[in-house]
């Protein structure tokens, strides 16, 4: 005891020397210039925390096969994605995401191994090994939901973020058993944030969450740095729609499903294309604008983006498709309706669910032919009792059935015994026609 | 107390209404004439000067589209723009009159962030029922409520920070918990926001951009007449305006019932600002800066100058930040919010550096 206090008394009464040089702090100012210094080197250095996520150089696989045999006899190839890439080693796959939320600087490095294997010696810095396949799942975002019930794995989700929003029938029984828990910690969409808690007790060996390149949104940080395995899908930034429902691949590389995944994913291209096929030499194709403004300003999707690759495989004129744009555009409403005013057709129409709502925002609406003629669908057919749309979850494993609901507006005569499936027709009133 | 306030020599009552030159009156209203016929003409779809004035003259030869373009989008965004513009600024004198503070302003003393908490309210309060079939079905009633909502909205809080005046003495303190008012009223509107759908939120991130671009003509009904009772309320109380600048003391000895006075002055700055927030979103900037302008331009305190000058000055400034707002030839369009604070803020600053004595009034 005594020892301490003879210590503290001569480090109170320490100073520097005369000859310390001035940024050790001898001078009027104090310690202020030692501990700005001590800053600044700690923000060149980098911060000295181990960081996950890192760009990283491809991993070049060790010659010859093993003698053991191939872990991984299913291998997924991908024709349409960009987001993403797969590759086979002897000893693991590795996934990268490219590009996990839009202008993003950083990409995301899994490599998957056997459970129970070692890690491969060649691990690219920041790169996370994940053992598959993965047995205990977190979701936290729901565009890559409905791949669970396709692959046959929704067993192994033990949370999601959101579960009012589900409308997938088999995740809504797992839910209504009590056998996935609710992980969020509030906010919804592309905002809500996770219960960190509840991921600690429910112990996943994966957490799937999508990326948003907003700090104050993103999940990914702090799990990753709570030692959580976390994938981040960039599957909405997709800008095709057989690209986005393509990462049905990369859930099925964390469960060595990639035969399933392929087997699906095939037809699924196969009757896509099918369809477009059959409309791709009409004459006929029908003017189509989206969306609807809010607060005078109109965003209205780019013609390089998701919709527009829908609304030109439909056989529709999309009026916007002359932009390249993958993102919303930020229009005027007089440029709108310069534009769209004698369209055929208007789909999307924000959350309407009938032609009075939309009057009833804006009784400008009706100087559009679309609006007078009453041809406005909007994709908010099938929503869950706690508002979510499955437009944007099971919509995303079946580009197909979406592109039908599609064609079924501009060419109805291509699809007879198809049913408007997400979209609809909006009626005049609520329950009426 | 600073010359910003301090009107004229006290030479004893009635004052005499300072001159200004008729010139000055004439020039204003030029300059709001010219920037209301820019505002028709410049957009984002180019239309001929020519056509816009035939087709305010009535001349039915001009393209329809032409006519819709400039009848039911450009005519009802000028006008709410001069309504709003007047509105806010008017609130602006009043507050910086009533507190005596030359920083006070609806958007400072957390008016407009009562306001946003009561229409957070009434959008929560809808989205059970749909609130867009709402405001179908109550029609007009809905916006009234919206209305309602802002201005009980922006009375509380305003209510609030009077109260609280009463016990403070500095109205540097006056205004931090004006400003903190405006933090949690914010911060109520978040935390009611968790709970409701993502949708909803969006609608309200986008009404908080601000824009005069959303009142469309059955609005217009309500709207107008609503903001014209408020500046007609604000203007009758110039005298006892005047009065408030010398300190309540002073206008309890000109025979202003200052109990009463400072009532009206709390309903109307709040059914000015609360309603202009109600349907364009909380807009800043113009409340503080309008009536600085004002007192530049004419060189006085007194109110029955500075009442027509702000509403004339508003129209104009309001305009003109929408004109930028929508980037002439451009077919993107900018938050409104983000040109008044780059308009407005440096005309804050630089008022202060010019007056930097303003900065000592009242502390």
């Amino acid at each position: 005891m005594k020892g301490i206090a003879r210590l503290a008394r001569c480090a109170g009464r320490w100073r520097f020397p005369a000859w310390a040089p001035w940024f050790l702090g001898s001078g009027r100012h104090g310690a202020m210039p030692t501990l700005l210094a001590v800053w600044l080197c700690w923000c060149l250095a980098g911060t000295p925390f181990p960081v996950h996520a890192a760009a990283s150089p491809k991993v070049t696989a060790p010659g010859g096969p093993t003698a053991l045999g191939d872990p991984f006899p299913h291998r997924a190839q991908l024709r349409y994605a960009t987001g993403f890439t797969l590759s086979y080693h002897d000893t693991h796959k590795e996934i990268q995401v490219l590009t996990p939320w839009r202008d993003a600087r950083v990409t995301f490095t899994y490599i998957l191994i056997p459970r129970g294997a070692s890690p491969p010696s060649s691990v690219p810095p920041g790169a996370m090994v994940v053992e598959i396949p993965v047995q205990r799942v977190v979701l936290g975002t729901t565009t890559i939901l409905t791949f669970f019930p396709m692959l046959g794995v929704e067993e192994t989700l033990v949370g999601f973020s959101g579960r009012k929003l589900v409308n997938t029938p088999e995740v809504v029984r797992l839910i209504e058993e009590g056998r996935i828990e609710e992980v969020s910690a509030g906010g919804d969409g592309m905002t809500r944030q996770l219960n960190l808690e509840m991921l600690f007790m429910l112990q996943p060996d994966l957490v799937l969450v999508h990326g948003t390149g907003i700090p104050q949104f993103d999940t990914h940080p702090k799990l990753l740095e709570a030692g959580f395995k976390t994938g981040v899908a960039g599957n909405y930034m997709e800008s095709s729609p057989l690209a986005r429902a393509e990462w049905i691949k990369f859930v099925a590389a964390f469960f060595n499903r990639e035969n399933v995944a392929e087997k699906l994913f095939s037809q699924m291209e196969e009757s896509y294309h099918a369809q477009a096929e059959r409309v791709r030499g009409l004459k006929d194709r029908p003017t189509v604008f989206c969306g609807m403004p809010l607060q005078s300003t109109w965003y209205m999707p780019g013609g390089g983006g998701y919709i527009a690759t829908f609304l030109r495989d439909a056989g529709a004129d999309y009026l916007w498709s002359d932009d390249d744009t993958a993102g919303n555009m930020a229009l005027s409403v007089e440029v709108v309706l310069e534009r769209a005013r004698n369209a055929d057709v208007w789909i999307n129409p924000g959350a309407a669910g009938t032609m009075d709502e939309l009057l009833g925002v804006d009784e400008r609406f009706s100087l559009f032919r679309a609006f007078q003629t009453g041809r406005v669908y909007n994709n908010n057919a099938r929503i869950s009792p706690g508002g979510g749309n499955d437009y944007w979850e099971t919509g995303v494993g079946r580009p197909d059935r979406v592109l039908a609901d599609l064609i079924k507006i501009f060419h109805p005569e291509l699809v007879p015994s198809h049913e408007l499936y997400w979209h609809q027709k909006l009626p005049w009133q609520r329950g009426g026609k | 107390m600073g010359s910003w306030e301090n009107p004229r020599p006290c030479t004893g009552d009635p004052h005499p209404i300072p001159r200004v030159s008729p010139l000055l009156w004439a020039a204003l209203w030029a300059v709001l004439a010219g920037v209301f016929l820019l505002e028709l003409c410049l957009g984002s779809v180019t239309i001929p000067f020519k056509s816009v004035l035939a087709i305010l003259m009535g001349n039915s030869e001009v393209p329809e589209g032409w006519r819709q373009i400039v009848l039911l989008f450009r005519l009802p965004r000028a006008v709410t723009a001069m309504l709003a513009g007047a509105a806010l600024g008017m609130a602006g004198l009043m507050m910086q009159t009533l507190f005596r503070n030359p920083l006070a302003d609806p958007f400072v003393l957390g008016i407009s962030s009562g306001a946003s908490l009561g229409v957070a309210i009434v959008v929560m309060a809808a989205w059970g029922l749909g609130w867009t079939a709402l405001i179908q079905k109550a029609g007009i009633s809905a916006g009234a409520s919206l209305i309602l909502a802002a201005t009980a909205g922006a009375m509380g809080i305003l209510g609030i920070v009077m109260a609280l005046a009463r016990r403070v003495e500095s109205n540097v303190t006056l205004l931090i918990i004006g400003l903190m008012f405006g933090y949690i009223t914010g911060s109520l509107v978040t935390i009611l926001f968790q709970f409701t759908q993502e949708q909803q939120m969006q609608t309200y991130i986008t009404w908080t951009f601000g824009s005069f671009g959303g009142v469309t003509w059955r609005h217009m009904t309500l709207f107008a007449p609503t903001l014209l009772v408020g500046l007609l309320v604000a203007w009758s109380l110039s005298k006892s305006l005047n009065a408030f600048l010398l300190g309540e003391g002073y206008a309890r000895s000109m025979g202003v019932n200052v109990g009463a006075v400072r009532l009206w002055i709390i309903v109307g700055a709040s059914l000015l600002a609360g309603t202009v927030t109600a349907y364009c979103g909380p807009i800043g900037f113009l409340g503080i800066a309008i009536p600085h302008l004002c007192r530049m331009l004419m060189k006085t305190s007194d109110h029955h100058v500075l009442a027509p000058a702000v509403i004339l000055v508003g129209a104009i400034v309001a305009l003109a930040a929408d004109l930028l707002a929508q980037v002439p030839g451009a077919r993107v369009v900018l938050p409104l919010n983000a040109v008044t604070a780059l308009i407005g803020a440096p005309v804050v600053v630089g008022i202060i550096l010019r007056r930097r004595h303003t900065m000592e009034v009242g502390a």
